[in-house]
């Protein structure tokens, strides 16, 4: 067994290295996970949960002791099945700049065609348990295309994109105002916006910026101050919509503000030298009855910065069961995929972590990663490898 | 361990119900020589402060559950069991609280105030913003009441560090109190500066200790000539005395005459001209002018001050051990993001390494960190290596977050307990644990009360004492110097 469990650990590690490929067969086995905690679809911690796998999907979840005919059994002795964590917001697989920046309306671009699905950044975030990341366009312009959401490891026969084609990415605040955009105040940028969306509406169609006014096509909205969230929510709400905001810095000031808009805020990244008064922002809009999803700021701080992210707004005020939302289920809704991934419930796939501890802990480690129903990270980190030259630069 | 006054043997465990009655309590403190000792003291020296019904996490990896801490006049006064104490009290129900000693930092910028300049001379309390009750406060939130503070912001021979606790002022206002002044040398060899600027930081340095000796030598130079000065200046005069008495040809009286009163006085030499040389005169030698920087230097010298090297970079930190070689000098390194590379010559030279915040930027890390490693601490483990960890940070604000910072550490490191590591071993990393770092009788009255365990996620800080006065309280900073509590 010794023998089988190494070469199970070599083949996973293997997977995670080549980040293609995989269990082929898995996505056909029928596999029951089990662990002493979960974290369920509220957010909660569920105790004894077994989770049942088939077609790369989650088939069934219960409490309790489990009856049932599967290919395969495995049992975690300690830990918690979480949803694989997505980060909301990131650059991953598309550093650089990935939009023009000389277009202040630029609905049509895409960041996923600036994709590069061999990014060893990716890999990184898959083995500290994040799966999915919604990668948006730079917020350069005042529309610059639509965002997409991706997997962070795709193993062979298993999607790489979950969504290509939106939200639509919209920034308000000193990120658009440009001199070679056109626009160069806050004034400018709205104006730029609300002709934009009152010139979709009336021609019509099937652009993006049309089907957004017409809310067949969501938006996320980036508006970093109070002034630029008030601005957001009032030029939308003429036409009765409700786009998710990414909003971080005066989050005390906004929180009801956002709360009346009814859909998921993101928050973040915050750091250990983020101040009091952003920290305290998620705790504040939690209370105010908004949800809220998470942005680690991947790649540009390390992946476990998604998690510190959590951790920090929990500190500060925000509910441990919200704050585990934030990484999974939310931020799913923000990315348009809260039916597909982000938790553990009949029919979604079957990305999940099983986390050492509650992964609002940042002693719990990620003992597994699992995405579509194939293991893809498996135990302890590789050992180090011996140091070349001791007066290496 | 906190088996020191009252707590019945074989009771520290995570058992809950601990339901002695009085006389059995009782019983345990006739048997301990502590408790016999202490329980006059029980009585009215004071108000004591007994914080009830709280699971006490006493820093060294123990618990003991519905415990009761009395603290009086800033000290433990006892942890065990309920108990009941004589005299004025204030009595705090904390049913369901946690109690941990006072989180530690042994390496912070906590509320520092960058000089950017270099000189032995600085000290880091200088440096840091005493008033400023934000920092208090946001320290208290995470559970810090004593930090290591290091002179930072420049390259070179830096200043001295301090170790400061979060003391409230006597006077009313936050003040700070200087456990220990001159804790260190600081050294930054500056790690994310170009090869050549740190060739030249290093020379630098390897100068300013030569001329700390060259200092030395002077200094003992002149006590040499000081002597032989003196000696010939008695000299002289005993034989100047010695030709008075037996009378020298001028000085002897006419024959006949009476005896001559007073020496004739000496004949002035002329306006501008040199005044005559006596054979025997002797040069009084001159002292050397005063150099405190150097002063500084000695001590570090003569190891009687531990020098931190702020060295990221695994030449710099040969280069640091180096420098310990040439100047037998007792160092720790900080930082460390490549110590992990240089294990083995740490683990042989016996050096210490203070690690930095596990968390760090990830991308385009073309810097002194980009060989950090989250498993650092495992591998300076298993080489010998000892370590401690610190916030570590430029930026002041990350100074709160130690904890997080032990946890995730943690993390790639499963055999460190968090806790421990911030309290016990870091007190004892800094040399203080005969007062500070455990939840233990006579030990500093700093603790923190948490809502839940520490490590847990939604657990916050419901009260912190320092010196025994509450100082934070459910989310907000008391008034520092109030002192009074419900009773």
């Amino acid at each position: 067994m010794k023998v089988r469990s190494s070469l199970l650990r070599i083949a996973a590690a293997a997977a995670v290295v080549s980040g293609a490929c995989g269990d082929a067969l898995a996505l056909q086995e029928r596999t029951a996970i089990s662990a002493p905690w979960a974290v369920g679809p509220d957010g909660s911690l569920m105790k004894d949960v077994t989770l049942v796998i088939a077609g790369g999907r989650i088939e069934r979840i219960f409490q309790g002791p489990a009856n049932i005919s599967v290919d395969r059994t495995i049992r975690f002795e300690k830990g918690v099945i979480s949803p694989g964590l997505i980060d909301v917001a990131s650059a991953l697989g598309v550093v650089g700049d990935n939009v023009e920046r000389k277009n202040v309306l630029d609905p049509d671009a895409s960041v996923v065609e600036a994709l590069d699905s061999h990014s060893p950044l990716l890999q990184a975030a898959a083995k500290a348990g994040v799966t999915a990341a919604m990668i948006r366009p730079a917020p350069s312009g005042v529309i610059s295309g639509a965002a997409a959401t991706i997997r962070t490891v795709a193993p062979h026969g298993v999607e790489r994109i979950l969504r290509a084609d939106g939200p639509l990415a919209v920034t308000l605040g000193p990120g658009s105002w440009d001199v070679d955009l056109g626009a160069t105040s806050r004034a400018g940028v709205l104006h730029h916006l609300r002709e934009a969306m009152r010139t979709a509406k009336a021609a019509g169609g099937s652009s993006r910026l049309a089907r957004m006014v017409r809310g067949e096509l969501d938006a996320i909205v980036e508006a970093d101050s109070a002034e630029d969230v008030d601005a957001a929510l009032a030029l939308f709400g003429q036409y009765n919509l409700s786009p998710t905001i990414r909003h971080t810095s005066d989050a005390v000031e906004a929180a009801a503000e956002l709360a009346e808009n009814r859909a998921v805020v993101v928050v973040g990244p915050y750091t250990f030298g983020s101040d009091l008064r952003v920290l305290s922002g998620p705790g504040r809009l939690g209370k105010a009855g908004c949800e809220v999803a998470f942005s680690g700021g991947l790649p540009f701080w390390e992946a476990d910065a998604l998690r510190v992210s959590a951790a920090l707004a929990v500190r500060y005020g925000l509910d441990p069961a919200a704050a585990r939302r934030g990484l999974t289920i939310n931020a799913a809704r923000a990315a348009g995929l809260g039916n597909r991934v982000g938790a553990l419930t009949p029919g979604a796939d079957a990305d999940i972590v099983i986390f050492s501890g509650d992964p609002l802990r940042l002693d719990s480690r990620v003992i597994e990663v699992w995405v579509a129903g194939v293991r893809v990270h498996h135990g302890p980190p590789e050992p180090l490898e011996e140091a070349d030259g001791w007066r290496a630069w | 361990m906190i088996n020191t006054i009252a707590r019945p043997r074989g009771r520290r465990t995570d058992r809950a119900g601990l339901a002695l009655c009085p006389a059995v309590v009782s019983f345990f403190l006739i048997l301990s020589g502590e408790a016999a000792r202490a329980q006059p003291t029980f009585g009215p020296q004071g108000r004591a402060t007994i914080l009830e019904n709280a699971t006490v996490l006493s820093g060294s990896g123990e618990t003991l559950e519905k415990a009761a801490v009395v603290i009086r006049g800033g000290v433990i006064e006892y942890v065990g069991p309920p108990i009941e104490v004589q005299g004025r009290t204030t009595r705090v129900d904390v049913k369901g609280a946690f109690i941990t000693p006072g989180l530690i930092d042994v390496s912070s910028a906590l509320g520092m105030t960058s000089t950017r300049s270099a000189s032995p001379v600085n000290r880091a309390f200088d440096a840091f913003d005493r008033y400023n009750a934000d920092v208090f406060r946001e320290a208290f939130r995470n559970g810090i009441t004593l930090m290591y503070l290091p002179a930072a912001g420049a390259s070179g021979v830096v200043g001295t560090g301090a170790i400061v606790r979060l003391a409230p002022g006597e006077g009313g206002g936050w003040a700070g109190e200087v456990v220990k002044e001159d804790a260190a040398l600081c050294i930054d060899l500056g790690s994310g500066e170009s090869a050549l600027r740190r060739l030249s930081t290093l020379e630098s340095i390897r100068k300013a200790f030569k001329d700390a000796r060259s200092y030395r030598e002077s200094l003992e130079t002149y006590d040499e000539e000081l002597v032989e000065y003196e000696k010939k200046v008695k000299e002289r005069a005993e034989k100047e005395a010695k030709e008075a008495k037996d009378g020298s040809p001028a000085d002897k009286p006419a024959p006949g005459g009476a005896p001559t009163q007073q020496r004739p006085e000496q004949p002035r030499p002329a306006e501008g001209a040199k005044p005559e040389e006596k054979k025997d005169e002797v040069a009084k030698p001159k002292k050397p002018g005063a150099d405190p920087g150097a002063e500084v230097l000695l001590k570090a010298l003569d190891r009687e001050m531990i020098v931190r090297i702020v060295a990221d970079r695994s030449s710099d930190i040969l280069n640091a051990l180096d420098l310990a070689r040439e100047f037998n000098l007792k160092i720790i390194i900080e930082g460390g993001s490549e110590a992990h590379l240089v294990a083995r010559p740490l683990a042989e030279a016996n050096v210490a390494v203070v690690l930095g915040s596990p968390l760090g930027p990830g991308l385009h890390r073309n810097d002194q960190h980009r060989r950090a490693r989250n498993d650092a601490a495992a591998v300076l483990s298993e080489a010998g290596v000892k370590w401690a960890l610190g916030s570590g940070a430029a930026d002041g604000a990350q100074g709160r977050f130690v904890l997080f910072n032990a946890q995730m550490l943690a993390s790639s490191a499963p055999e460190v307990d968090p806790l421990t590591l911030v309290t016990t071993e870091a007190a004892e990393f800094l040399s203080v644990s005969d007062r500070y770092g455990r939840l233990e009788p006579r030990r500093a009255a700093d603790l923190v009360v948490w809502s839940g365990h520490p490590l847990e996620a939604g657990s916050r800080v419901l009260r912190v004492y320092v010196d025994g006065r509450l100082v934070f309280r459910d989310g907000e900073s008391a008034q520092p110097n109030a002192g009074a509590e419900e009773e």
